[in-house]
């Protein structure tokens, strides 16, 4: 039940950030219409960085408590957030594509944001090879703490170091427009519900997955 | 290629992956249901 409101709230929230996206935001003068662009870009990367916020959080709880439950969170977790750290490069390279004509350079944003994703491919390759249960989520739980050291990195890079990328928008008064806050704000609430959305068909799979092993072992 | 085009290919791009993740999680959801379903029937079927 509370899945199935979960799924309309996200359906609803995506329909309308859509809507807000390519009808309701205004045009930037002097901006091309792919820098609407940024009213996905920015909340796929909000998702990403809370995901592996909570697989940080989770994997310290893991550690204290060695309880299965806490790394199995923490690694659902990682896997939607390496997926939304690729959409993250492709929305950037495309974006980077229409605004400066090239899809990739090596500044500090861009390469901070290519190692996160590298961490946690590292996260999953690691655990692949690791038979022991206790040892694989010991593992995990270690690269999901330092490998979260990079999140603010990425999130700082621009102030850190002289970058082609856009300057933060968001807490420096760069969004004057309310249907612009609007927009960015609807897309931010999509994106959030969807991770809970995809976290809790992660989990069930997990549900389903443990009954499975225990009866193949009964 | 236009800056509207950009625009568009990005927001397939997003929903393409998403949408490709969410049919892997799916699928292994039915596949999972399914197996399940036959071993609890032949379970069944032994003790009886």
């Amino acid at each position: 039940m509370r899945t199935r409101l979960l799924i309309i709230i996200s359906a609803v929230l995506i329909m309308a950030a859509l809507v807000l996206t390519f009808l309701v935001a205004p045009p930037i003068e002097g901006q091309a219409e792919s820098y609407r662009i940024f009213y996905f870009h920015v909340p796929v990367a909000w998702t990403a960085f809370l995901a592996f916020l909570l697989t940080f959080a989770w994997s310290i709880v893991y550690l204290k408590k060695r309880d299965m439950k806490w790394d199995f969170y923490a690694s659902a977790s990682a896997e939607i957030g390496l997926v939304f750290t690729t959409l993250i490069l492709i929305t950037g390279s495309i974006w980077a594509k229409s605004a400066w004509g090239i899809w990739w350079t090596w500044d500090l944003r861009l390469t901070t944001s290519l190692v996160l994703w590298l961490i946690y491919v590292g996260y999953f390759l690691i655990r692949g090879y690791v038979p022991d249960e206790e040892r694989r989520a010991r593992f995990g739980a270690v690269i999901g703490i330092i490998g979260f050291v990079d999140v603010p990195i990425v999130a700082l890079a621009i102030s850190l170091a002289p970058t082609t990328h856009p300057p933060p928008v968001i807490f420096e008064g760069g969004l004057t427009d309310w249907r612009e806050v609007l927009t960015l704000l609807v897309g931010i609430a999509a994106f959030t519900v969807l991770f809970f959305v995809l976290l809790g068909q992660r989990v069930s799979l997990k549900h389903s997955e443990d009954t499975l092993k225990k009866l193949k072992s009964e | 290629m236009s800056s509207l085009a950009y625009l568009c290919i990005a927001f397939l791009a997003v929903w393409l992956v998403l949408y490709i993740y969410i049919f892997i999680l799916h699928s292994r959801q039915v596949r999972m249901q399914r197996e399940l379903n036959q071993l609890k029937k032949e379970k069944q079927q032994t003790a009886k």
